[in-house]
């Protein structure tokens, strides 16, 4: 489905990329990139967090031609320009500054690099206004952004899933959290639990362990939560004592062979007993069908029974 | 001369008659349905006419978006009135892919007959005919394919009224006033087109209910930039159901409570009439939900002028969307049949000393366990 995702295969309007303190997302952000550019987009790129030169350098691009960069990294709050305005405002310009720079009718698709500041400044609806309206815009064909759940509550990422298309969170192979960094754990790796809402409704929902290579290609196999793994935090089984073995015991549990087999030959009491009433049914019946019927005394044999004159 | 034929009084406090409506078995008022007719039947027959319905949505919207679609192909198929109101989509966008009903060309050929057959039962020539002039499948509760979109055609038919609420109408007067502006609109939608509640019970009135829809209500799409948005809400939740007693308007909001507090959702359900969850299955993976889609809460229902409401045999409900159906059923454990259970010592044995016959000795080697 990431895959899927990137090549464009699946299209999803507004992608949202959720890491938190362990993970990084920014390199899957730049992968996004990169395939969008490839496809021939024009790129809006909305820089917060990290110097916009940074960024383009490590897409490793032949020609920078299709790159629109908007630095919102080094003078955030507008100190030097004199406006003085606050950040979020800035934001809000973002459909009117995609619209303005639109050479000719190529497709434009927007990076925003990390909604945090503007959602520490701005109210998180009316920022989830300003993207669905993004989302809508006519010409913009896809919006990847950038969401650190660690530093915002629970209900912003709620309100951001909301609206988005593909929420793609990144989470650690191993569950229990790195205290110590001696120890490497032997499985260790990100994977990507994407959830994808495609236009006529239907969800999908896939985990994925993803690599992403120097060139910001991604590769993603599928990932099952392999559960003996988790609970041990990636630790080998064979490096911890088997608690149940045999070995210290005094007395044998197993049985042999021939012990086996004396077992399955003893019968059982009430198997003697059913044994005998079978046997006897299958001599009276040999094949047909018989009823033996001995009248009572108190039966009445009528001789003139009528129920021989009915025809069926 | 005084007429020997038997003719019927008119029925006492003028019954309204309506299409598309029935009259509810437990309190007599008039009933909408919602478009699926499990769904009817778990609400007491439907949802009583002037109240307000809350479909709590699930998370990722699509079974909510199908359900609010069923309500409108409902309205079209009974002919009555649909009111949209969304700032999220395009109103047009969900009238043009509502589902199409089942069924829907038969009965047309046989409404004419009945004309000609009043011979013998001629006592009943005044009485009003069941089936309305529409579209002749005017019975309650309809099924629908949603794999083929109803003809643009039938939507047409009906009084549509839509209102997308954009940037120009919030930024105008001040982000709060979407509410609002919504509830403006709608009382004049109402006033302009009579869909007040008749003030004389005139049995010639053509009366007609409006379907009013208010899909992704409470997203943050609709929510102003105070954080006390809530309060918006629920006042508007308020007026709404004002509106709504005094008017012959079926009302569906859907709200994603899953983006609000336990104590505002709570709020948002005293406001409502009738309150039905959904929750959908992503990669479930529990066996005993594995033919079903989701689970259907129902947090409230309906409780208008009686003491006591209708209460379902159970409140474990799931839902199973179907092409041609949308099934709600009571949810019950699987039958318990465990097939590790088996006799040790008596499998060798037995087919030593005689060989199974077709009455008897099959059965000892099945595996049930009673």
């Amino acid at each position: 489905m990431l895959e899927k995702l990137l090549s464009g295969e699946e299209t999803s309007r507004l992608v949202l990329i959720c890491d938190d303190q362990f993970t990084n997302g920014s390199t899957l952000l730049r992968a996004f990139a990169r395939s969008l550019i490839k496809r021939g987009c024009q790129l809006h790129l909305f820089c917060f967090e990290q110097h916009p030169t940074n960024f383009v350098n490590h897409l490793n691009l032949h020609n920078d031609s299709n790159v629109h960069v908007h630095d919102f990294y080094s003078d955030p709050i507008g100190w030097n320009d004199g406006d003085g305005c606050l950040l979020g405002s800035r934001l809000f310009d973002i459909n009117s500054k995609v619209n303005q720079e639109q050479a000719g009718g190529s497709n434009t698709a927007v990076v925003i690099d990390s909604l945090s500041i503007t959602l520490q400044t701005c109210e998180s609806t009316s920022v989830c206004q300003q993207l669905h309206k993004l989302s809508h815009n006519q010409r913009v064909i896809q919006t990847v952004m950038l969401h650190h759940t660690h530093l915002h509550v629970d209900d912003v990422t709620k309100r951001l899933s909301h609206i988005s298309d593909s929420v793609l969170k990144l989470n650690l192979t191993s569950s229990l959290p790195k205290i110590t960094f001696s120890k490497k754990s032997v499985h260790d790796g990100t994977i990507c639990v994407t959830v994808h809402r495609k236009l006529n409704g239907k969800v999908f929902l896939s985990e994925e362990k993803v690599e992403i290579l120097s060139d910001s290609s991604v590769e993603a196999c599928p990932w099952q939560q392999d559960p003996l793994s988790a609970q041990t935090g990636g630790i080998s089984l064979n490096e911890e004592p088997d608690v149940t073995s045999e070995a210290n015991l005094t007395f044998n549990l197993n049985l042999s062979v021939r012990e086996k087999k004396e077992r399955s030959k003893l019968v059982m009491p009430y198997i003697k007993a059913s044994e005998e009433e079978k046997v006897e049914i299958h001599r009276s019946t040999g094949g047909g069908g018989k009823i033996f019927y001995e009248p009572d005394d108190v039966d009445d044999f009528d001789d003139e029974d009528p129920d021989e004159d009915l025809e069926f | 001369m005084k007429k020997v034929t038997f003719t019927k009084r008119p029925a006492k406090g003028g019954a309204v008659q309506v299409h598309g409506t029935v009259v509810s078995l437990h309190n007599g008022l008039l009933l909408v349905s919602t478009g699926i007719p499990s769904l009817d039947s778990v609400l007491g027959g439907g949802v009583p006419l002037g109240s307000v319905f809350l479909l709590e949505e699930d998370v990722h919207t699509r079974f909510s978006t199908l359900l609010t679609k069923y309500f409108l192909a409902e309205g079209v198929t009974s002919g009555h009135g649909l009111y949209v109101a969304s700032a999220n989509v395009n109103p047009n966008v969900l009238l043009n892919a509502l589902p199409k009903p089942t069924s829907m060309s038969s009965t047309r050929s046989s409404q004419q007959k009945n004309d000609n057959d009043m011979k013998i039962a001629f006592m009943y020539k005044d009485l009003p005919k069941n089936q309305s002039s529409l579209s002749g499948v005017s019975r309650y509760g309809h099924y629908y394919d949603i794999s083929c979109n109803m003809d643009k055609s039938e939507v047409e038919k009906c009084d549509l009224k839509s209102l997308r609420l954009t940037d120009e109408i919030s930024y105008g007067e001040g982000k709060n006033d979407m509410f609002r502006y919504t509830l403006k609109h709608l009382k004049q939608c109402i006033n302009n087109s009579r869909y007040e509640m008749p003030q004389k019970n005139s049995g010639d009135q053509q009366l007609n209910v409006l379907r009013v829809v208010l899909p992704h209500f409470a997203s943050p799409l609709w929510c102003g930039d105070k954080p006390d948005n809530i309060h918006n809400i629920v006042r508007f939740l308020h007026c709404l159901r004002a509106v709504a007693r005094n008017s012959m308007i079926a009302c569906l909001v859907t709200i994603p409570t899953h983006l609000y507090h336990e104590n505002e959702v709570a709020m948002i359900r005293q406001l409502v009439d009738t309150s039905v969850e959904l929750e959908a299955f992503v990669g479930e993976k529990n066996p005993v939900f594995k033919q079903y889609h989701g689970l259907l809460k129902i947090h409230k229902l309906p409780r208008l002028n009686s003491l006591v409401n209708f209460v379902p045999d159970s409140f474990d409900l799931a839902f199973e969307l179907k092409r041609t159906k949308f099934i709600i059923e009571y949810m019950h454990l699987p039958p318990d049949i465990s097939e590790t259970a088996s006799r040790q010592g008596m499998d060798e044995t037995n087919d030593k000393l005689h060989p199974r016959s077709a009455c008897g000795g099959v059965s000892l080697n099945k595996k049930l366990d009673f």
